[in-house]
């Protein structure tokens, strides 16, 4: 007899929520009792840190070699490594390559934790695990006890439109200078009776018209939440309604202090904690994420909901918001980076954003040109991404970075191919490849050096924390003057950005290990992310192994081949015949 | 010259190795098949057959082994409008596919105002990419004959689900893997053997697994991977024997190879030189009081035969069984035998099979999900606290390598459901769930509950009896 138990989406959330908490406790349990060199090829470990001393209320530690996930922040345990409830708990701080020593902070929730350290004694840096999960069950049930919020996410609605209102937008829209994809998808979210969905790919001025689309509404008395996953996401989309309405009143719900909060005050932006806030009635703008705002007193509804980065939001996050509104506006893009799941082989569906699930259900506006990519990266993208819908803005069609030729990395610098493949063959297992690192400081040096190009207009991308740290020391050790300008990190930490020139290292070079674990590397959202944050040229820096990955699960393996056809495209220079011809 | 069929793409994926001895060896070179793998093929045969027996099919009449006449017959059927042919035949000079059915689709094509797509019948619970390539794989050739490639293919699931995909988005993965093997048939030297957790069912096991052994490959070691054999070998180091005695001086001298990765190949090196596991330094984590669990099912029918426990989770410890006789006895059976334990013991597992389970249930039947925060997976436990002589992907091949027994000395756990199947199988199912239990047990005390050396300190070594070291070999 075959079974298979059919679950509502409302169980297969449930469900991914229970799954996520739970996996992440238990792989928090389970790293917890592994030895401390198989926590440390984790990189979720640092072994060997020798303290130096106490300097300027942090506390430093030599650290040879740094191949960790740990970012500024994130919550340590320093101890032996064995027995780690005698740890001491501090915060991770800044990690200088070049020195080889890390900083760690006091935690601010346990300032009276004693630190016992020794100056010259070696240590063990764990990560500390976090408390877990919100409201987000309650959500989920209340979500679905609402009739219209369950057909809508069941997608069994028909989204209308006051059209009087759509007629008014679209003048209101054209008038402030949006094109005409712009003002269509703008002109759609303020008429909607429910919910309208809005696709930005790079660059396409996604957020400006979410602040004039907000603007409109608020100027019409209606009050708004406006919600992201992340507090960096909503404080980036209240600036944008700031600078489209200079005189709206808004509102930043957040409940410890964090970073931008002076730079909301410069913008006029009140800060408020969410529990005291007293909100006015109508023409406001009130920005929080999706927590921050399910914590505002029950009885304060919004006339409209209006998500940004909902391609990263995942759907049981959304729902708190949703929940206080009954017209909800997504500005997203399913293409770009996708929400993070701890579970693997989570539930697709469930584990979705919410706005690929209503993308799926109820289409979306897509925002049809970039004015930021040229012509030659802009074909790669909309080509390889967009299936050739994107389009470059005539401003930005023809630019070029600039470009003094007589170098020996000509070849791959060449303006006139937007994307090129720098080759480098290598078979580096794991999140680490030297190879790569030291090609890109070669690229870093002559693009500052050679051709001008400013060190803050470069940006070098990995998907791995650990190449980044690779990287980051390459490009030290070159001793490019304004080099610490140069933007190294992971697409998780570049996205919404854009620089002149932006290097890519793919970084893995075992083809096999992808069969097994999923070839991470190949991710096409990631991917579109990295190149796209190019407005003149982007080089990817790879091993040919790298693209022979063939994963096992479907999806893995679409995205395989995704970037098989990509590289196919591509202008391909081998590296070592580049090095060989000087 | 020998033709690419799809069971080679299939193979492929799995091990270009495998693709490679299927290309260049007779069928009689291969393993025979035991006789639950043959149980298990009956079964596909007729799940294949009843799915086919409800659609109005057609089936290209040819003489046997004979594929021009069968392209051709097919060709006739295909230009005759044939709502669906089963086992139809499509073959160019270097390709050969036998697709399970070709479905009829509105579209023009050469054919006129229709075309064709490819759907496989698989016995499998969900999709997977070797599937899906060979479904490409015989939908390029399908494009051959009508002119045009189609837009989706299908694989119809084992719940009797079709699960459709673009074709397109599937292509070039598909044609890399066509030009790998057409690589691999010139010269199958291109593709080494490296032992990984499929060596253990493949019918080529007695080919290249001695292959291994004799070289001393640095596939033998635990935690090595292709990247870093190829790394070694580029800098010397081509045996496990070399590698226990490697120590290069800087990264250059170690092919950049990640220097803690390298110390632990080392020393997984040194354990197999020493045929003995060596337990790791690592954090306490006390298991105690536990309970084993474990679990027999039919992964085909997607159901448990039978659970096991083992209270306290000791060699000596209790052992109680219960099969399921129906998939709706399941949750009743395992909650029985949980309810009778202390009620915040652990529950110890070996892998993931118990808690997927356990998770549909729960929500199925909106019962309480604390039991899933009782459990521990022992295989990961067991995994990463000791750097073993040989890689160990499977229960068995930690039994066989840390404890020294036969794994299989009461059966080998593919065989449960063709037990089930037979008169008296419920002893031998009753007899495997003990054996596992009681060798999961002997594990965790062998490995886990060994006290942890101090930093610094030598690490525990362990004696062993028996052939160690000789995982899945």
């Amino acid at each position: 007899m075959i079974r298979r138990v059919q679950l509502s989406l409302e169980q297969r959330l449930l469900r991914f929520l229970a799954r996520e908490e739970r996996d992440e406790q238990r792989s928090q349990r389970e790293l917890r009792a592994q030895p401390v060199e198989a926590r440390v090829l984790d990189g979720e470990c640092i072994q060997g840190a020798a303290f130096r001393g106490e300097r300027a209320g942090a506390f430093v530690f030599a650290v040879d070699d740094n191949g960790s996930k740990f970012r500024p922040g994130d919550p340590v345990l320093v101890g032996d490594g064995i027995d780690l409830d005698a740890g001491m708990p501090l915060v991770c701080g800044d990690f200088d390559a070049a020195r080889g020593e890390l900083r760690l902070e006091r935690d601010p929730y346990q300032r009276d934790a004693e630190v016992p350290l020794l100056p010259g004694a070696s240590y063990v840096i764990d990560r500390r695990p976090l408390g877990l999960q919100g409201r987000l069950r309650e959500a989920v049930r209340a979500a679905f006890a609402d009739p219209l919020l369950a057909l809508v996410l069941a997608g069994d609605h028909e989204p209308q439109r006051d059209e009087p209102r759509h007629a008014r937008a679209v003048q209101r829209l054209a008038a402030v200078g949006l094109n005409p994809a712009q003002v269509a998808a703008g002109a759609a979210a303020i008429a909607t009776q429910s919910l309208a969905l809005v696709q930005g790919p790079p660059g396409t001025g996604k957020t400006r018209l979410l602040a004039e689309v907000v603007a409109a509404l608020c100027g019409a008395g209606c009050r708004i939440a406006v919600c992201a996953y992340t507090h960096r996401a909503v404080d980036n989309a209240l600036l944008a309604i700031r600078r489209a309405a200079a005189d709206l009143p808004i509102v930043k719900l957040a409940s410890s202090s964090g970073d931008g909060r002076d730079e909301l005050r410069a913008a006029s932006v009140q800060v408020l904690d969410a529990r005291r806030a007293r909100l006015a009635d109508k023409g406001v703008v009130v920005g929080g994420t999706c927590f921050q705002i399910a914590k505002l007193h029950e009885s304060y509804r919004f006339h409209y909901a209006v998500f940004d980065e909902a391609g990263q939001l995942p759907i049981p996050h959304a729902l708190p918001g949703m929940l206080r509104a009954s017209r909800w506006l997504f500005f997203g893009d399913h293409h770009q980076l996708p929400p993070v799941v701890t579970t693997a082989g989570a539930d697709p569906e469930a584990a979705a954003s919410i706005f690929a699930h209503l993308h799926t259900r109820f289409g979306s506006h897509l925002l049809d040109t970039t004015y930021r990519m040229n012509a030659g990266v802009c074909e790669v993208v909309s080509r390889a991404f967009y299936g050739q819908r994107l389009r470059p803005a005539a401003a930005a069609a023809g630019r070029r970075m600039p470009f003094v030729p007589g170098g020996r990395l000509d070849e791959v610098l060449d303006p006139e191919h937007g994307v090129v493949w720098l080759r480098i063959d290598h078979d580096q297992p794991g999140s680490r490849s030297l190879e790569e690192a030291h090609a890109v400081a070669d690229l870093v040096e002559d693009l500052v050096v050679r051709h001008g190009v400013p060190p803050a207009e470069v940006a070098v991308i990995a998907p791995f924390r650990a190449q980044v740290r690779l990287l980051r020391s390459a490009i030290q050790h070159k001793a490019i003057r304004g080099a610490e300008a140069v933007v190294v990190d992971t697409v998780e930490r570049i996205q919404g950005q854009e620089r002149e020139v932006v290097l890519v290292s793919l970084t893995a070079g075992d083809p096999h290990s992808g069969r097994v674990r999923g070839a991470f590397h190949l991710s096409t959202n990631r991917l579109n992310v990295a190149l796209s944050r190019a407005r003149t040229k982007a080089v990817l820096v790879a091993s040919g192994a790298a693209f022979r990955a063939l994963p096992h699960d479907p999806e893995g393996l679409r995205m395989a081949s995704c970037c098989k056809e990509l590289r196919d495209r591509l202008v391909c220079i081998d590296l070592s015949r580049l090095y060989a011809a000087h | 010259m020998r033709r690419l069929v799809g069971t080679h793409v299939y193979s492929y994926v799995k091990c270009p190795r495998l693709a490679a001895l299927d290309l260049h060896l007779p069928r009689s070179e291969r393993r025979p098949p035991h006789p639950w793998e043959e149980f298990a093929a009956r079964r596909g045969r007729e799940f294949e057959a009843a799915y086919v027996q409800r659609l109005p099919v057609r089936v290209p009449v040819y003489p046997e082994r004979d594929f021009e006449a069968g392209a051709a017959a097919t060709l006739a059927l295909l230009r005759e409008g044939a709502p669906w042919i089963h086992q139809g035949v499509l073959a160019s000079d270097d390709r050969l596919g036998l697709p399970d059915l070709l479905r009829k689709v509105p579209g023009a094509s050469d054919l006129g105002d229709h075309h064709y797509e490819v759907v496989d019948v698989k016995t499998s619970g969900r999709a997977r990419a070797d599937q899906i390539l060979q479904v490409v794989f015989y939908a390029e050739l399908l494009a051959a004959v009508q002119g045009r490639l189609p837009t989706h293919g299908g694989l119809v699931l084992k719940d009797g689900r079709e699960e459709r995909f673009p074709i397109a988005d599937f292509l070039a993965a598909q044609r890399e893997v066509v030009e790998e093997l057409r690589r691999l048939r010139e010269d199958p030297e291109l593709a080494r053997p490296f032992l990984q957790a499929a060596c253990a069912s493949c019918h080529h096991d007695r080919r290249c697994l001695p292959e291994l052994q004799r070289r001393d490959d640095l596939s033998l070691v635990q935690h090595m991977s292709h990247g870093a054999r190829a790394i070694l070998e580029r800098l010397g180091c081509r045996t496990t024997a070399e590698l226990a005695a490697f120590e290069p001086d800087g990264a250059r001298a170690r092919g950049n190879l990640d220097a803690t990765l390298l110390r632990r190949l080392r020393r997984a090196a040194q354990a197999r030189q020493r045929g003995a596991p060596v337990v790791e330094p690592r954090p306490r984590s006390p298991l105690d009081p536990a309970a084993i669990v474990h679990l027999l099912a039919d992964p085909f029918a997607d159901r448990v035969l039978a659970f096991g426990v083992l209270y306290p989770a000791r060699e000596d410890g209790t052992f109680r069984w219960a099969p399921a006789p129906t998939a709706a006895a399941e949750w009743e059976v395992f909650r029985a035998l949980v309810d009778a334990l202390p009620a915040r013991a652990a529950l110890l597992h070996f892998g993931d099979a118990l808690p997927r389970w356990c998770e549909t249930h729960t929500f199925a039947r909106d019962a309480e999900a604390a039991i899933e925060a009782r459990f521990v997976d022992l295989g990961q436990r067991l995994r990463t606290a000791a750097v073993y002589p040989a890689p160990v992907f499977g229960l068995a091949d930690l039994v066989r390598t840390a404890l020294g027994r036969d794994p299989l000395r009461a059966g080998h756990p593919g065989a449960a459901a063709m037990w089930a199947a037979e008169p008296g199988g419920e002893a031998r199912l009753q007899a495997k769930l003990e054996h596992d239990l009681r060798d999961l047990a002997a594990l965790k005390a062998a490995i886990l509950d060994v006290a942890a050396p101090a930093p610094g300190s030598p690490a525990a070594s362990l004696p062993v009896t028996g052939a160690a070291g000789e995982a899945a070999c």
